[in-house]
């Protein structure tokens, strides 16, 4: 038995410094998808085109940021001139997108936008860090040092901490692949729509476009229409950011989706928002 | 908890650090694998733990009546109560569902119940473990286990509890009744199956999942060719799935020192479809064999009997499969392939496919490609939603558009080619990591595999197999 476990360990140490490294350089390594954008051989590549896209210098009238949904409709890869889509997905919740944003400011401070908008998909402001939180929130916002002044608050820490093994996300070869591990965490709206991520990272949106004088504009994409009862809660929400979100909510025929949320591709909207 | 997950394995290196200390005393190590089975059991749902106990128990207290009465009716018995637990949890939504669509149908509308009864995982496989226990009783095969320990190690050994392989009494408690000594050769070898079962799960398995997936939520607008090449990669998801598990379980197995049924024997690689089922989900089709088929009848009776029990067998696995039509439908269209092969007297291969070759004939080809394009109509309908749906996929096969180009991603076919490629050059072997060559061939192959697992594996998905 010794003999199995001392070639075990030999092997899982060969294998881990050569994949470790491997992975290192992966993270370094950025190539040009089909759409011309850089991006890293991961899941969730719109994420490396926004966060590329949120560093680069460029004078534009609109950006939007928002989650599947929103990059659907107004692809991350697509919309690069005078509308400057940093759309991803909703895993990284209001707080990744508020650091694409901030991040998109800084670099854009003598070319600053006109007009912000945030198009979200109703079901997306529930997300107070689920189960997709592990490899697209933690591996490149949360434990990424860039993001540190964002996200390292109380309300953000204590939800990570329930992530098992989330510290594993620290580590290259774990940033530099797919895995993640399988968990769900209780939710913790208090029976309020909006998870408290959510409620703080939209104030600080809406506070860092009041700053920068810029006009903030918060939507919501098109929701199937069989899921229109299940709304009941958010139309009770009396928070003023919400207001016109809420007042702008339409509706879809259930058919024209792949799923609960996203649309067939022969269904996508153009341009709903006639920007 | 999943087998490829990270919580599974600091369990496991847990139990496998306490499993070989007693080198003596079986009853330790039993005990330690009893404790490891209700906490893996546990891990999904404590309550659900009390249940399989209970079940335990049943099995314990009516294998020793079954023994001591040699009347049938104690095993008749034992059996029913053995399959309500079975029927309750799994099939009576889909009862209830199928009552009211037929006084739905004739115009009488019924109070739908929306209660949800939450499935306790493994209930087919394990249930399907305690009654061929008392039926081995009863045939005098073995005798009944006095120590409720062995016994319920044999039921709910945490390796096989939630997919199988579907191990009998007679082979399963006698490993049991003696201590497991450290084995390296069946170590090393569980740990290249694990290895092997992790790339047909990890890799190909999810890979294709979310393929499938997409095209089947929108099959109604996506031309015949597409239809057609996701209907291939459902049958080759389904095999990496499954099989990948069973590979998973059966490395665990081997390195607590067990061997178990080996599962599936490369069945795509099969000449008919009477070859196909001797090959997949082995410890299943040979349970419905000893235990259905043969007690029916078997071949030895008339013709026209023979082929109806044929056709039981199947109704039989499809609804086991799960409660919908759809699966019964799976299983009546494998007994017609069946009973058809039978009718045109089809050769019964005993030999493996190509048999000291390296290649296989033309006929051999178009045989395995026949073989695989029925059984690719078969996960359609497996795969449905619903009947309609099942048909409806087919209906548009042969409707619309075969010369749009389907999206072939690359990177899958080379998955998929390096998974036939290797499971051809072994096919006379338990899984191709058996594969004889010098220590660089090996270790270079086994890094190769690491890497795609590592970098390639797909969005992690259920394994289909836990539905059932």
């Amino acid at each position: 038995m010794k003999k199995i476990i001392i070639q075990t360990l030999i092997i899982t140490i060969v294998f881990g410094a050569i994949f470790n490294l491997y992975s290192f350089s992966r993270l370094h390594l950025t190539y040009k998808n089909p759409h011309g954008e850089y991006a890293l051989p991961l899941n969730g590549s719109e994420i490396f085109s926004a966060i590329y896209k949120s560093k680069t210098k460029k004078k534009v009238k609109k950006v939007i940021i928002g989650d599947s949904v929103a990059e659907q409709i107004y692809s991350v890869n697509e919309y690069n001139d005078s509308i400057y889509s940093l759309s991803c997905n909703q895993a990284i919740t209001l707080a990744g997108h508020y650091c694409l944003l901030k991040s998109f400011i800084e670099t854009n401070k003598e070319l600053l936008p006109e007009e912000i908008i945030l198009y979200y998909n109703p079901f997306s402001l529930k997300n107070n860090l689920d189960r997709f939180a592990f490899h697209y929130f933690l591996k490149f916002f949360y434990y990424n040092s860039e993001y540190e002044a964002e996200l390292n608050n109380e309300l953000i820490n204590s939800r990570v901490k329930k992530i098992p093994y989330h510290f594993l996300a620290k580590l290259p070869v774990i940033k530099g692949i797919n895995w993640s591990p399988s968990y769900s965490l209780p939710d913790e709206n208090a029976g309020q729509w909006c998870s408290p991520i959510t409620k703080c990272y939209l104030n600080k949106i809406d506070s860092i476009c009041k700053e920068n004088n810029l006009s903030f504009n918060f939507y919501p994409s098109p929701v199937k229409e069989d899921r229109k009862k299940e709304l009941h809660n958010l139309l009770l929400d009396t928070d003023r950011l919400l207001k016109t979100y809420i007042d702008n909510l339409n509706y879809r025929p259930s058919n024209e989706f792949t799923d609960q949320i996203h649309f067939k591709k022969n269904y996508i909207p153009q341009n709903p928002l006639n920007l | 908890m999943v087998i490829n997950s990270l919580n599974f394995l600091l369990f496991f290196i847990l139990v496998f650090s306490l499993y070989y200390i007693p080198q003596r005393d079986k009853n330790i190590q039993n005990t330690i694998l009893f404790i490891a089975n209700y906490a893996f059991y546990a891990f999904a749902n404590w309550y659900m733990c009390l249940f399989l106990l209970i079940m335990n128990i049943a099995t314990y207290w009516m294998g020793i009546k079954i023994e001591k009465s040699k009347k049938n009716i104690y095993v008749v018995l034992s059996i029913i109560i053995g399959l309500i637990p079975l029927i309750y949890y799994k099939y009576y939504h889909f009862l209830l569902e199928s009552i009211y669509d037929t006084f739905h149908l004739i115009g009488v509308h019924m109070h739908e119940s929306t209660v949800k009864i939450a499935l306790p995982l493994g209930i087919s496989f394990f249930t399907f473990k305690i009654i061929s226990y008392f039926i081995e009783i009863h045939k005098s095969n073995i005798k009944a286990e006095k120590n409720f320990i062995i016994l319920s190690n044999y039921i709910s050994f945490f390796p096989t509890i939630i997919s199988g392989p579907i191990d009998r009494p007679n082979s399963f408690i006698s490993q049991l009744l003696v201590i497991r000594k450290f084995n390296y050769e069946l170590a090393v070898d569980g740990c290249r199956q694990i290895l092997w079962g992790l790339f047909k799960k990890m890799v190909i398995a999810d890979n294709i999942a979310n393929i499938v997936n997409e095209v089947w939520n929108d099959y109604t607008n996506l031309p015949a060719s597409t239809l057609i090449w996701t209907a291939c990669l459902y049958s080759i998801q389904i095999y990496a799935d499954f099989s990948g598990y069973s590979d998973m379980a059966i490395g665990v197995s081997k390195l607590l020192g067990f061997n178990i049924i080996k599962n599936f024997n490369m069945p795509y690689f099969s000449r008919n479809m009477n070859e196909f089922w001797k090959k997949w989900h082995i410890s299943l089709t040979s349970w419905f064999t000893d235990y259905i088929y043969k007690p029916l009848g078997g071949n030895r009776c008339s013709k026209i009997r023979h082929l109806i029990n044929i056709l039981i067998v199947f109704l039989v696995s499809g609804l086991w499969h799960g409660a919908n039509w759809t699966f019964v439908l799976w299983g009546a269209f494998h007994g017609l392939l069946l009973i058809i092969s039978i009718l045109m007297k089809q050769e019964k291969y005993k030999d493996i496919i190509a048999k000291d070759k390296n290649l296989p004939k033309f006929t051999e080809i178009v045989l395995m490609l026949k073989v695989f394009m029925l059984s690719t109509i078969g996960w359609i309908l497996f795969r449905a939603a619903t009947i309609s749906d099942g048909f409806l996929y087919l209906k548009r096969i042969f409707t619309t558009t075969w010369l749009i180009r389907p999206d072939i991603h690359i990177n899958i076919l080379s998955y998929i080619f390096i998974l036939f490629v290797l499971e051809w050059i072994t096919r006379d072997k338990e899984h191709p990591l058996q594969l004889k060559s010098n220590k660089f061939v090996s270790y270079s192959l086994y890094l190769f595999l690491t890497y795609l697992i590592i970098y390639h594996q797909g969005q992690s998905s259920d394994f289909i197999y836990f539905k059932f």
